[in-house]
């Protein structure tokens, strides 16, 4: 049996109330398997955030930062990495959106259920990408899909399934819509008379006009059915309809950096710079050095310390 | 002798303020009273002064404040309508392929009499014969994958696969990495 995949949704440095506040409507489209009042200090550091995930079951981070050219959003595998970085070219916050909504909607409880993750364009642009040579697609696809629970084939039923979030890539851009719906569905087929009841938009319908209750039910043959009414219901079968409506937040994303650690290791694909053979070579070498010059450093100071206390017990 | 002592005293106390009276002032322009506070005139300028750098100031925040952030307009309703079409497609793509494998499902669990059956029946869904079914009913470009996608040829890479670090093989962790560090070297 699998753990369902945690996140941790946080910002971090100074970062102003605007994205701080996407920050917040980002937690509740990752409810219920978030740390929902995740609250850090000034003085955390990524270190705190790794110790704390293995114990507490927690798979995945997503940061938000801040800085003057931009805002930024890494989405990192705990405990090892990788780490896939986002520029937000462009938000809008859950209030942004409902602004707009004649009726904005709500169902009861929609947070209690997971997201259903719909990927758009993903898999062609991976079979494209991977022709040259790159993954940054397909990682970044594979790192959303981890990060929300799968999906039970067998229990699942559409009550279960209450909010649609999605990534659509496009191609040409190379840019990310990120949308959140609520899903709600409804039989079709029914009268309004009917739909009214079972929608419990109104409590009671006026009867005053019927003989018999039994034409409230008849009233269906008087009155066609409504297909769509507006734009927002799609008929998903002959018995049932889809509705979606924007919960929020809005964003576009653009990968720009992927990596193999968190938030640090090999660069395994940046968007704006190209490293030459030489200049990789250069890196690695420097980062080996780095490396043995710690590991040195280590063994030496062992040293030191068994000598002290070889010392200590002859005393 | 008192009399000639207060005329006196009238006279010396007149010449001092005929002196007073006398002295012309050095300069008409500016009062001498209160000269050091600032007139009308430069209070306001000070004020403006303060004011604009406050403004700048307020500007500037309010400008990294509202960084990328757009407010929805009706004008965006279009290219919105499309990605809740996209949404809608993959929601009912995914509710028609349950209810179709729910069916099978129960009609075998039907015909299965004892629990061994049952239990074979459930074992023998396969991941790939419901992705399958996902992919039909996908007409469009946007072609939807559910959650559980399965790819065929396991990426060389382990990050690149499905299940990393979600299986319950966590021991050997530390190996792992050290395989592929030993790859990538």
């Amino acid at each position: 049996m699998q753990k369902a995949p945690h996140t941790f949704v946080f910002s971090k440095d100074h970062v102003g109330t605007n994205v701080q506040q996407l920050t917040s409507d980002f937690r509740k489209l990752m409810e219920p398997y978030t740390a929902s009042n995740l609250k850090i200090r000034k003085t955390n550091t990524l270190k705190d955030f790794v110790a704390v995930s293995s114990p507490l079951g927690v798979t995945h981070m997503i940061m938000f930062t801040k800085s003057l050219s931009g805002i930024n959003m890494k989405i990192s595998r705990l405990p090892q990495g990788p780490t896939v970085h986002f520029k937000v070219l462009k938000y809008s916050l859950n209030r942004d959106v409902n602004l707009i909504q004649a009726r904005p909607k709500a169902s009861q409880g929609q947070f209690k259920s997971p997201p259903l993750l719909v990927l758009s364009n993903f898999l062609q642009s991976e079979a494209n990408t991977s022709k040259s040579g790159k993954c940054e697609v397909k990682l970044c696809s594979t790192l959303l899909q981890n990060m929300l629970p799968s999906l039970n084939i067998n229990r699942l039923s559409a009550g279960m399934v209450q909010r649609c979030l999605l990534f659509s890539y496009n191609a040409n851009s190379k840019h990310i819509e990120v949308r959140h719906y609520n899903v709600a569905t409804k039989p079709s087929n029914v009268s309004r008379h009917m739909d009214d009841l079972l929608s419990k938009r109104q409590s009671v319908p006026d009867l005053s006009p019927l003989a018999d209750i039994s034409d409230l039910l008849m009233s269906q043959t008087k009155e066609k059915v409504q297909i769509n009414d507006g734009s927002v219901w799609t008929s998903a079968s002959p018995s049932a309809m889809v509705g979606l409506t924007e919960i929020g937040p809005r964003m576009t994303l653009q990968i720009y950096k992927v990596e193999s650690g968190l938030c640090q290791g090999e660069v395994i694909y940046h968007s704006f710079r190209t490293k030459t053979l030489e200049e990789r070579h250069a890196t690695e070498k420097k980062v080996k050095a780095r490396h043995t010059l710690k590991q040195n450093r280590r063994l030496q100071q062992e040293k030191r310390v068994q000598e002290k206390r070889k010392k200590m017990y002859k005393k | 002798m008192s009399d000639v002592e207060s005329e006196n005293a009238n006279e010396g106390w007149a010449d001092a303020m005929a002196k007073v009276l006398k002295k012309q002032p050095s300069n008409a322009t500016e009062s001498t009273i209160l000269a050091k506070a600032k007139t009308i005139e430069d209070a306001n300028e000070e004020d403006e002064k303060e004011r604009k750098a406050r403004r700048k100031r307020v500007n500037k925040k309010r400008k990294w404040e509202n960084m990328c952030r757009v407010i929805p307009t009706k004008e965006d309703e279009v290219y919105e309508k499309e990605l809740r079409k996209v949404a809608t497609k993959g929601v009912i793509q995914l509710f028609n392929a349950i209810a179709k494998h729910q069916k099978e499902v129960h009609g075998k669990l039907a015909k299965a009499k004892t629990e061994g059956k049952k239990e074979k029946v459930m074992k023998s869904v396969d991941k790939g014969k419901f992705l399958d079914m996902l992919n039909d009913g996908s007409t469009s470009k946007g072609k939807k994958e559910a959650k559980k996608e399965e790819s065929k040829e396991a990426p060389a890479w382990s990050v690149l696969r499905d299940d990393f670090m979600m299986g319950n093989d966590m021991k050997d962790w530390d190996k792992q990495s050290d395989e592929e560090a030993e790859k990538m070297e």
